[in-house]
């Protein structure tokens, strides 16, 4: 049986972390929706015994209800966008939506270590022709690294510039970043990944900044 | 006489559905919707069972659930998971749970489990009053 290369068990990791994020995001609408269902039947079952129903308790709990519902579906449709981003084809890549979809799918981590994000991006929107999927792998990467070197409460901010031979993604926190190094970048499969997007990655922890180079186009 | 649970989960209307419906079913709950304020809460009370939504802001539930055990080591924590296999019940029981359940819970079986998990600690804190009355019976040479 053919094992799969060193670029794409990185990007089968990828979609593995992403998918377990995403399906514990919709267990927890799932849960509270669960749990407020359970309380009409417990409110319905005491009201057949003679005890009163109070509307606004009702009312509260289809709002909450509806509010879950509409969370699910926002996070189902993340996932709808990054599921249909999957495949190994050289494509326009829209740098704004890709870099704001990739903190969309963070949020839980973000949220867990209590980061802010101020996201700038330019308008028109930069475009570049690179592989979608493992474009997304990498900017995830950089997200990932900058959150978990950041204590709680700090701001990171994202921003995309373009230049003349393509676009930077830089990602900058508030001041220095100790905790913040390159050996997440550093093995092959990491610089095989780079290579194949023909991107560059500079980690200054001085700055508190990762600064991501990629090409108008590859080739 | 009824179960003392601890619930800790971020999501407050998940806190707060849960904690009524238990409530109505004679247990006295206690919510908490942060690791450090459940942290808080049990330096000064202790429960029959607490449970420890696994993946919160803040300190994670690895770090929550070793806190906890620091402090309390007779807690009963039965974990609240997105995810449950064999293999995650294993690596819980390791680091201290004492049991889990999936998202979304059947009330009924979390009900079970927190009996269950009252036993237990009823039993850990007896042998521990025991010790201490034959270690306090040595010291006077009875």
């Amino acid at each position: 049986m053919q094992q799969p290369s060193a670029i794409e068990s990185l990007g089968l990791s990828f979609f593995r972390n992403v998918s377990a994020s995403i399906s514990h995001e919709i267990k927890n609408s799932l849960a509270i929706i669960n749990e407020n269902a359970g309380l009409l039947e417990d409110l319905t079952l005491l009201a057949e015994k003679g005890a009163p129903l109070s509307c606004q308790r009702l009312q509260r709990l289809s709002v909450s209800i509806k509010q879950q519902v509409d969370r699910a579906d926002a996070i189902v449709r993340k996932m709808n966008r990054f599921y249909h981003s999957t495949g190994h084809m050289i494509q326009p890549v829209n740098l704004n939506e890709t870099t704001l979809l990739m903190i969309e799918v963070c949020e839980p981590l973000i949220q867990l270590r209590k980061i802010s994000i101020s996201d700038m991006a330019p308008d028109p929107p930069v475009v570049i022709a690179s592989i979608l999927f493992y474009l997304e792998r990498l900017i995830w990467m950089c997200l990932n690294e900058m959150v978990n070197a950041m204590a709680a409460g700090e701001i990171l901010t994202v921003a995309i510039e373009k230049h003349r031979d393509g676009a930077y993604i830089r990602l900058n926190a508030a001041g220095p970043l100790p905790a913040l190094t390159t050996a997440g970048f550093s093995s092959k499969q990491e610089s095989m990944m780079q290579a194949l997007l023909q991107a560059c990655i500079q980690i200054d922890s001085k700055n508190g900044e990762i600064l991501l180079d990629l090409p108008k186009e590859i080739h | 006489m009824s179960e003392k649970v601890l619930l800790i989960d971020d999501e407050i209307d998940f806190l707060e559905a849960m904690s009524e419906r238990m409530t109505a079913r004679g247990m006295a709950v206690s919510t908490a919707s942060s690791a450090d304020e459940a942290i808080k809460i049990i330096e000064t009370a202790s429960f029959d069972a607490i449970i420890l939504d696994f993946q919160m802001p803040g300190m994670d539930g690895m770090e929550a659930l070793k806190t906890i055990k620091e402090k309390r080591p007779e807690s009963q924590i039965i974990l609240l998971t997105g995810y449950a296999t064999v293999e995650k019940g294993v690596e819980a029981m390791k680091i201290g749970a004492s049991d889990f359940i999936e998202k979304p819970a059947d009330l009924e079986a979390l009900s079970q489990k927190i009996k269950k998990a009252k036993a237990r600690r009823m039993l850990i804190v007896e042998k521990q009053q025991a010790k201490s009355v034959l270690d306090a019976l040595k010291k006077y040479g009875i």
